[in-house]
């Protein structure tokens, strides 16, 4: 079987290539976009098993603007094909604004299916990607 | 009759100028004072209308800081030159204008005209050491001042410029303040970002997934990643404090059951402590004592103090967390068989980034900046804290919290 894809969407280098990393040797095959634009295009062409979204690019919000044109429920979208992916959100911010992040609650709000917190714990990153693309 | 009148007048005036210097120390609330005087003044002589303009260093104009009696058409009319319109009043003393309108000294006369302004009488605010503003009085009729009026009113401006002068210290001061704060906090952030990555590149190392390590190797990342950690911590720390000062987080204040907080408390760390040899004593009443807060600030100050008893408590040692009502507070008491601190230091332990000397010895890395937190959080929530304490005998927090009602 092919090994699972993830595709991370985060601007910092240095984290995604630990992040890639510590993937590979669990055997994932990664694919990386620093920014959203960039992120979303490659959505289209490596149609990936499980997204990993960094909450802060180049804006506070690029993260969140990522998960709505991901998860649009509008039929006509053009990534409405991709709307069954699921997005693991890495985050620094929940505790500090105060945000409820929680996906049975907030969905509308926030559509994404899990968060890892920074600094991110490998461990529970790896825990968090197993069992999401069980699910997905 | 009429000198009975005349004493009620002078009794107004008194006073105002006796409210007014009372004022002075006062920091607060700036408009609503300049509003008083200046509605005070047109009640007690009896004029149209009244404003206040502070001098603009930079621009030489006179900004609005308070008016009464006048049309917010008038107040609006346009920026006020220094030069041109407060000249006399501006260099020391107070300058009387009969008919307004036809005076060449005047900024805007076809605006004083449409107002009904006739008379003017312009005293300068005098700081300490040079004219910061004007204080403007405007009749609907033609009249003078007799001297007796413009010596109280030079009284009152006179006081009032040194309220003035105190408050706009005061807003200085308050802005400086804000702006450290905000060069920390985005510091902080700006440092937290790359430590995070560090610590991402640390870690794939030590897990061997790019090769395997020798046991030196091993041993340095560590020591790396401790003082990363310890970086780490400061930040998160600094940002916990800072965040808090310039703006309490906007957690609702809900009723909270300390019985409850501090059990709660008391069930995460009872392992760590057992593990460390020390016993804990809780003592709670039977009815729920309550608090008004956010679960989040109750457990930083329970944690922040049960974590600094059971560092600073040697192996043996024992912990005591008593709750009680007393004088209308709820009164939370942790008390510990540790180190101590020493006289020299126990007046600074609620200083930022202070540590006693018993404390740096059993952790070096601590920044100091636990206690003023949760002295921060507790004086949020309109409580009090202080600390009692004997070198080598053990030390003794006590909270106290307004009851809600």
């Amino acid at each position: 079987m092919d090994k699972p894809k993830i595709l991370i969407i985060d601007d910092d280098p240095d984290l995604v290539e630990s992040m890639r990393i510590t993937l590979e040797a669990n055997n994932y095959e990664v694919e990386s976009a620093s920014n959203g634009t960039e992120g979303l295009q490659l959505v289209k062409e490596v149609n990936p098993d499980l997204i990993i979204l960094d909450v802060m690019m180049d804006s506070i919000t690029e993260g969140f603007q990522v998960s709505y044109q991901l998860r649009s429920r509008d039929p006509e979208s053009e990534y409405s094909a991709y709307s069954n992916i699921p997005i693991l959100m890495v985050t620094g911010v929940s505790q500090k604004m105060h945000m409820k992040f929680s996906p049975q609650t907030d969905e509308d709000y926030l559509p994404v299916d899990e968060f890892v917190e920074k600094p991110i714990q490998f461990e529970a990153l790896l825990e968090k990607v197993e069992r999401l693309i069980k699910k997905g | 009759m009429g000198t009975n009148k005349e004493l009620e007048s002078s009794l107004q005036q008194l006073r105002l100028l006796n409210q007014v210097a009372k004022d002075i120390t006062s920091t607060l609330g700036l408009e609503p004072r300049l509003g008083f005087i200046c509605q005070s003044i047109i009640d007690i002589m009896g004029v149209k209308g009244v404003s206040i303009r502070m001098l603009d260093q930079k621009t030489n104009r006179l900004e609005l800081a308070c008016a009464c009696g006048l049309s917010e058409a008038y107040i609006h009319k346009g920026p006020v030159d220094a030069d041109k319109s407060l000249a006399k009043a501006l260099e020391g003393g107070p300058h009387f204008v009969l008919d307004a309108y036809a005076d060449p000294g005047l900024q805007y006369p076809e605006a004083a005209r449409r107002e009904g302004l006739v008379s003017v009488l312009s005293l300068p605010l005098k700081g300490r050491t040079k004219v910061i503003g004007t204080l403007r009085l405007y009749t609907g009729e033609r009249r003078a001042f007799t001297q007796d009026e413009i010596d109280f009113l030079s009284a009152l401006a006179a006081q009032g410029a040194i309220s003035l002068e105190n408050a706009r210290n005061y807003d200085t001061l308050e802005k400086q303040d804000k702006a450290k704060s905000d060069f920390i906090m985005m510091m902080t952030h700006e440092l937290k970002a790359p430590l995070m990555a560090v610590q991402g590149l640390l870690d794939v190392m030590q897990k061997g997934y790019v090769g395997p390590l020798t046991e030196k190797q091993k041993e340095l990342i560590a020591r790396i990643y401790r003082r990363i950690d310890s970086l780490m911590e400061v930040s998160t720390d600094l940002l916990d404090i800072y965040e808090w000062q310039t703006e309490r987080p906007d957690t609702q204040s809900i009723s909270l059951s300390m019985n409850e907080q501090i059990q709660r408390a008391v069930d995460l760390f009872k392992t760590s402590a057992r593990e460390k040899g020390l016993t804990m004593d809780v003592d709670l009443p039977d009815e729920d004592l309550i608090l008004m807060g956010s679960e989040d600030e109750i457990e930083k100050i329970l944690n922040n103090l049960i974590t600094n008893a059971i560092k600073y408590t040697p192996k043996g040692g024992n912990i005591s967390l008593a709750l009680s009502a007393s004088g209308g507070s709820v009164v939370f008491i942790i008390k510990d068989s540790g180190i101590g601190i020493d006289d020299q230091d126990i007046s600074k332990v609620f200083d930022k980034f202070f540590r006693s000397k018993g404390a740096k010895k059993i952790d070096p890395y601590g920044k100091g900046l636990g206690l003023p937190f949760v002295k921060q959080i507790v004086e949020g929530l309109g409580g009090t804290i202080r600390v009692k304490s004997e070198e080598g005998k053990g030390s003794e927090f006590i909270l106290a919290f307004p009851t809600p009602g």
